[in-house]
């Protein structure tokens, strides 16, 4: 009888905090595989056999296509830089500098992984070829749902978001040592009451 | 007492352990919001197809809105594949894929030779059998030797804005994706 129940107990232990911390692991991006620069984590692709199984595990989980060491490195966001949640009912500045790249983008997309389509007419992502930029090369975006002067990226709805910035063509993933990249701050503004 | 119920709990942070790891390796496998269980259904086997966001839906998740995407699948145990795009000032790139959904190798117009999208995919014996026949046609095209049976490879075209719609669509249209064999003579 005690046997039995000595069983029980180690296999619900077992199953419950090895369930809960791979899940953990994978969701949040504490896997070994990830680069992080502030709010920014990174799961770069070694090309080859070298392949992390926490990014492979992330990347079939979340149905992403993933960006070869050759085409770019895709950095996620879910807080802003105090650490606070990204919500579509705020205003967030994005500014700073990206690492070097031929081209970048910045997209928002819902908790899911969904494309934001604002009904304003407004596009939920910028890219570095039609951007306003400061005389030293920063840049300062607006993430809002209301209209913007500058660079405005439009937002819609309500609850969590997540923003990705893909720098493709980027020396960043050829480096071996891969140093943590400038990132561009997050900075959270007014919010919607 | 105490000493039974550190020994379970160390019993279980071990079962934990195993469970952690288990459950890690097992989603490529076993998981089914890939983007390879997802591709394989809809696409042929030697047939470039571009992807329309409407059509994918939620199986792909963040795609980025600059990109317009098409996809060539394969089996190197038919025959290898022959990647070629036609002439693009737009920037691309292309990623080779396992079927697990691994990245085996990838390219970008910089990266390629003369800015063309011209891929040569083969097993290391067919590429054995390539350099044996020394066909010299194929010296434009970037050949990479893949220990894989199946995979894919995605190609994605830059579009910064609506303009380049019609462009976009020309260079993955007339993207071909074929059988390559190596005749003997």
């Amino acid at each position: 009888m005690r046997l039995i129940a000595d069983t029980v107990i180690v296999v619900l232990v077992g199953l419950a905090l090895g369930g809960a911390s791979a899940w953990y692991t994978i969701n949040t991006g504490l896997g070994f595989g990830g680069i992080r620069s502030g709010p920014w984590v990174s799961w770069p692709f070694a090309s080859g056999a070298a392949v992390d199984p926490y990014t492979m595990a992330k990347t079939v989980r979340n149905g992403t296509i993933p960006l070869g060491a050759a085409e770019g490195l895709a950095f996620e966001a879910t807080a802003d830089s105090r650490g606070e949640a990204l919500q579509l009912a705020c205003d967030y500045i994005v500014s700073g500098t990206t690492p070097p790249s031929k081209l970048w983008t910045l997209a928002a997309y819902t908790a899911g992984g969904e494309s934001i389509t604002p009904e304003n007419g407004s596009r939920s992502s910028v890219h570095s070829g039609r951007l306003l930029r400061f005389s030293d090369g920063s840049f300062r975006i607006l993430i809002s749902p209301q209209p913007k002067a500058g660079n405005w990226l439009g937002t819609a709805g309500e609850g969590r978001f997540r923003l990705v910035l893909r720098v493709y063509d980027t020396p960043v993933t050829s480096t071996s040592g891969l140093v943590s990249p400038t990132m561009p701050n997050i900075i959270k503004g007014d919010c919607e009451a | 007492m105490n000493w039974r119920i550190v020994y379970l709990l160390v019993m279980g942070l071990v079962l934990a352990g195993i469970v952690h790891i288990a459950i890690v390796l097992m989603i490529p496998k076993y998981g089914t919001r890939g983007a390879w269980a997802f591709l394989s259904g809809r696409t042929e086997l030697y047939r470039f197809t571009p992807l329309r966001p409407e059509q994918t839906g939620s199986a792909i998740s963040e795609v980025d809105p600059f990109f317009s995407y098409g996809i060539c699948r394969f089996d190197l145990e038919e025959a290898g594949l022959r990647l070629r795009g036609p002439e693009t000032a737009s920037f691309w790139s292309a990623s080779v894929f396992d079927e697990d959904g691994a990245v085996v190798y990838s390219l970008n117009n910089r990266t390629s030779i003369e800015n063309n999208l011209d891929l040569l995919i083969l097993t290391p014996l067919q590429g054995l059998e390539m350099r044996e026949a020394q066909i010299e046609r194929f010296e434009t095209s970037v050949v990479v030797e893949a220990d894989i049976e199946n995979g894919f490879v995605i190609v994605r075209v830059f579009q910064p804005d609506d303009s380049w719609t019609a462009t976009n669509r020309n260079f993955l249209s007339e993207t071909n994706c074929e059988k390559f064999v190596i005749d003997a003579g």
